[in-house]
């Protein structure tokens, strides 16, 4: 755009000013008025963008099996959820709350298996 | 032989029995000669040239044994002299007042104290003559006497019963004629007199005051110089004395000279009015319409100099007072003995003025108690300046005990001016807590406050936005501006913090309960209740008037109010473009010591979930740098991921989010992706659910000569960014672009409008608004505060901007379920009344999911129904709209 002469600059105002914005023009021209309608007219600049977000555990179930309680949340022995009270998955690619299938896997005196599936429990590489 | 004379009539028609011819004629010469100088003697004032024919005939008519007939014709006749001289006279002088009840302007004081001056003088002179003529005859009867018995002087002419006689006599005369205004004149009279002494007490004060002011600029040991300061006090006051003991004295002498007449409870009555009324003007004068300063102590003050000095002098005058007898060596005026800031520690005051004192006192605590209690309600507005006032009430109560009163005339002034529809409830709550606090101090038990509490309390429940304005002012202290308007003394979170400091008092306490000594000295400490406490309400041995507690009280249970809180939390939480909770984790931290850990346990995730976010956010910055890949468009946009902040949270424990739609900007969206995918790498397996609605957005409008900053949800920031490529659209492409129904858009770019930013222009289809960028921004100069470095926060400035669902959206969602069960009841048993509806689903909905909603929370779902034409609401009893 700084190769445009100052003369079209002012030419190019013109249009603008005059509202009904024509749109039939060649696809190139119209890229460069509306980059230098920016520098004219306005511009902006964000300094911070503050989002919101929710996480949720990249489960295929909402709850887990044991505890009967959401996956987003916790079980019953947790106050937090999240990275306190995280989802583990088994060989059989069902999840649980990590503290609820230990806590199971811990109660069977022999070999655990799956709560869901009855297949032996291993933990997911 | 004189009694039996003088009582019996038959011992006198003995002697005349006995008479012969001789004696009956000197008996009739000198009953004549005797008429004649009586009559003389009280005719003639002054001339006692008959005194020597009078005791001659007395003594004539004694020899026959006639006491008594001289006697009774002598105080016959005085009656009579008195009736013309004395009475009518006397009573003739207050004629000009007949109408003074009537026309009250008039009355010239110095008038009335003069003329009854002069009557009073007129008739004890006149009195004194014919006590002198009285004192005569029982001189003669006495000389006869001391005749017959030789010299042996006790023989008793009855000179007391006939000085009695005449005094009946005097006050019947006078009473008999008394003019019903005469009372009136006297309270006058008094009341001229005491306010001349209040005037000369006052200045008197006042220089006292002026020379303490002065030394207190000497000498900067104020207390220690002003006990020593007293001697030269009274020095200096005994100056002043001769003028008031002269106005004293004059009084003294009308009171004597009236209780001469008889009239010892007419006057007593007249002064004592007389000095209610200035006392009862002094109070209204001292307290006022002023409550910050106490007024107990100067009304105290002012009794002691005033009216108290008054009477002492009165008294002492008179003779009452047995202190002046004792003190006071009789040429000295006895003011000058006894001045009276050393009277009552020096000396023994007469039982009488203490009497008078108590009397006056308690005058005094009920004046103002009364001016208080009626003002209770601005004073209680003005709470914590207007503590010195309650602190007075307090007092005053302690001594009248008329609580009662206060209770009912407070009740009738908050139903009057506080519970009425106009009253914001933020007032009422304020006034609420402001009525709390100020009753605490006058009754730390808080058995009136309860009385009074009540009426409001009911009030507030009928409120619906009582508990947000409850929860409002739990965090104001938070977010509020610290430097901002001095309203904190309202907060409850001081009231938080408070409670926060007695609990560990308590703790403390029970340690020491469990010492046998430290029982035995409570219990020692126990008092029982006022006897106006409510019995049903159970002992409470224990109350502690807990303001919260009262607060909550309103509600009901504390799950709303937490529940509110939680929904209020978020949305501060959500629209925070930093990560800075540290005032909202300490609310939360005293909140949690109120209403329990598991209550605020949600509330704690939430805050949780911003530390972790805080946390994360700082990771995935982190990872930037390493990878330092520059997306070349949202460069150009002058955007990084740098800039972008992320609030993750764990939606199950937040309230409801309202998810909006919204297409962000490309540049952005791909941020947001970008920002997705790192947060995946660093929490696998967790993934990110963007709520693009929801934020803050800080940018900054540059245009050719000026800049703006601003800050704003990302729907305005998505409509902005929109101009930057096309500087005119129409509101439906707009709409389209953005994402959001173009109804939303028309109210959401009002925003941009409203700043000078955008103009809005009707095109051709009135649905369809034209949008324009303003040029130069020339326009923008009308809202000059905006210009600039303005920095605008928006949360919240129009009515659909919360971004957390309102606790009555969360309950008409969660109640529709039971719709059909309401619906299904009605079809059945026609109409139903409300507490039938809600003890049937409460039966019957017990599972998947349970009915749990209070009776307030049916109430106002079922109103929804009717006013969605679903029911019909007649008698109080709901029907299926046909």
């Amino acid at each position: 755009m700084l190769s445009f002469e100052t003369p079209r600059i002012r030419v190019l105002r013109t249009p603008y000013l005059n509202p009904p914005f024509r749109h039939s023009r060649k696809l190139n021209k119209e890229e460069m008025k509306v980059k230098l309608l920016r520098i004219l007219v306005m511009n902006y600049n964000i300094f911070v963008w503050h989002a919101v977000a929710s996480w949720t555990w990249d489960a295929q179930d909402e709850t887990c099996g044991i505890c009967r309680m959401a996956f987003d949340g916790c079980c019953s022995d947790c106050k937090l959820p999240g990275d306190d009270c995280p989802l583990i998955w088994g060989a059989c690619n069902h999840a649980f709350h990590l503290h609820c299938i230990l806590k199971w896997v811990n109660s069977q005196t022999s070999q655990a298996h799956c709560p869901m599936c009855r297949r032996e429990w291993q933990f997911k590489g | 032989m004189m009694e039996s004379l003088a009582s019996s009539p038959v011992g006198n028609l003995g002697i005349l029995m006995s008479l012969n011819d001789d004696s009956v004629q000197e008996i009739l010469q000198s009953y004549d000669g005797f008429c004649a100088a009586a009559k003389s003697l009280l005719d003639g004032s002054g001339d006692f040239s008959v005194e020597h024919d009078f005791v001659y005939h007395v003594h004539t008519l004694c020899k026959h044994g006639l006491h008594s007939l001289a006697r009774d014709y002598f105080l016959r006749s005085i009656e009579e002299v008195f009736e013309k001289n004395g009475a009518s006279r006397f009573w003739r002088h207050f004629e000009n007042y007949s109408k003074i009840e009537e026309d009250l302007d008039k009355i010239d004081e110095d008038d009335i104290q003069r003329v009854l001056c002069n009557a009073l003088e007129e008739i004890c002179f006149e009195k004194e003559n014919q006590e002198k003529c009285l004192l005569m005859l029982v001189h003669a009867l006495q000389s006869y006497m001391d005749h017959l018995s030789d010299g042996k002087p006790n023989f008793d002419v009855g000179k007391d019963y006939l000085f009695s006689k005449y005094q009946l006599i005097v006050s019947s005369m006078l009473m008999a004629n008394l003019p019903r205004h005469f009372p009136e004149v006297l309270h006058f009279y008094f009341k001229g007199r005491l306010e001349e002494l209040n005037t000369i007490m006052d200045g008197e004060l006042n220089e006292e005051n002026e020379q303490r002011d002065r030394d207190e600029m000497d000498l900067d040991e104020k207390s220690k110089y002003r006990t020593g300061e007293m001697d030269i006090d009274e020095c200096y006051s005994q100056d002043k004395f001769p003028e008031n003991s002269k106005l004293v004295k004059n009084i003294g002498k009308v009171v004597r000279d009236l209780r001469n007449l008889g009239f010892t409870s007419m006057t007593e009555d007249a002064y004592a009015s007389a000095i209610f009324m200035l006392l009862k003007a002094k109070v209204h004068d001292l307290a006022g319409d002023d409550y910050r300063s106490s007024v107990l102590d100067s009304i105290k003050g002012w009794i002691q100099v005033v009216p108290l000095q008054f009477l002492n002098a009165l008294l002492a005058y008179l003779g009452d007072s047995i202190s002046f007898v004792q003190h006071s060596s009789g040429t000295k005026s006895p003011l000058a003995s006894q001045p009276s800031s050393s009277y009552f520690g020096t000396n023994t005051p007469s039982e009488g003025l203490i009497r008078w004192k108590l009397r006056l006192e308690y005058f005094a605590y009920e004046t103002l108690q009364d001016l208080r209690i009626a003002k209770l309600f601005e004073i209680i507005v003005d709470y914590p300046e207007s503590s010195p006032a309650i602190e007075d009430l307090k007092q005053c109560l302690e001594y009248t005990g008329q609580h009662s009163k206060l209770v009912e005339s407070f009740i009738s002034a908050l139903r009057y001016r506080l519970l009425t529809a106009g009253a914001s409830t933020n007032d009422i709550l304020h006034q609420y807590v402001s009525t709390i606090k100020a009753l605490r101090t006058i009754d730390p038990a808080g058995v009136f406050l309860e009385a009074v509490g009540e009426p409001i309390r009911d009030y507030l429940r009928g409120r619906k936005d009582t508990i947000k304005c409850i929860v409002t002012m739990l965090t104001d202290g938070t977010s509020g501006n610290p430097n901002g308007s001095g309203n904190s003394g309202d907060s409850l979170l001081e009231e938080l913090n408070r409670d926060e400091e007695n609990q560990e008092n308590v703790v403390i306490d029970d340690d020491f309960n469990t010492d046998d000594k430290q029982a035995w000295i409570d219990a020692q400490r126990w008092e029982p209740d006022p006897v106006e406490a409510d019995p049903l309400k159970g002992s409470r041995n224990r109350r502690k008037v807990d303001i919260l507690g009262m607060i909550v009280g309103i509600i009901g249970s504390k799950d709303q109010l937490v529940n509110e809180y939680r929904v209020m939390l978020a949305e501060k939480l959500l629209n925070k473009s930093d990560y800075d909770i540290d005032s909202e984790i300490r609310t939360v931290e005293l909140l949690k010591i109120h209403f329990g850990e598991s209550s605020m346990q949600k509330c704690e995730i939430m805050l949780n979930d911003l530390i972790d976010s805080k946390r994360t956010n700082t990771n995935i910055k982190a990872t930037i740098n390493k990878t330092s890949e520059i997306d070349p468009e949202s460069a150009e946009a002058g955007i990084s991921l740098d800039n972008l902040d992320a609030t993750i949270i764990s939606s199950n424990f937040w309230p409801p989010i309202q998810e909006e739609a919204l297409i962000i900007p490309d540049s952005v969206d791909q941020l947001l992706s970008d920002y997705a995918r790192r947060f995946h790498e660093i929490k696998t397996p967790r993934k990110l659910l963007w709520k693009k609605n929801l934020g803050t957005v800080k940018l900054e409008l540059q245009f050719e000569d000026k800049a703006m900053q601003f800050t704003v949800a990302p729907v305005h920031a998505a409509i902005i960014m929109q101009f930057q490529d096309q500087t005119s659209w129409t509101s439906k492409n707009l709409a389209a672009a953005t994402g959001i129904p173009v109804d939303m858009l028309n109210r959401r770019i009002s925003f941009w409008i409203s700043k000078g930013v955008l103009t809005e222009s009707l095109g051709t289809d009135p649905s369809n608004h034209a949008f324009t960028l303003v040029e130069g921004m020339i326009d923008a100069s009308k809202n000059s505060g905006n210009t600039g470095n303005c920095e605008e926060l928006l949360a919240g400035d129009e009515e659909a901007e919360r971004s957390v669902a309102s606790v009555e959206d969360q309950l008409r969602k969660e109640m529709t379920v039971f719709e059909k069960f309401i619906l299904g009841m009605l079809t059945n048993f026609g109409s139903m009344a409300l507490d039938r509806i809600h003890n049937t689903l409460k039966m019957f909905c017990v599972a998947d999911p349970p009915y749990d909603k209070s009776l307030q929370q049916l109430q106002s779902f079922l109103s929804g129904l009717v006013s969605e034409e679903k029911l019909e609401l007649r008698d109080g009893m709901y029907f299926l709209k046909k």
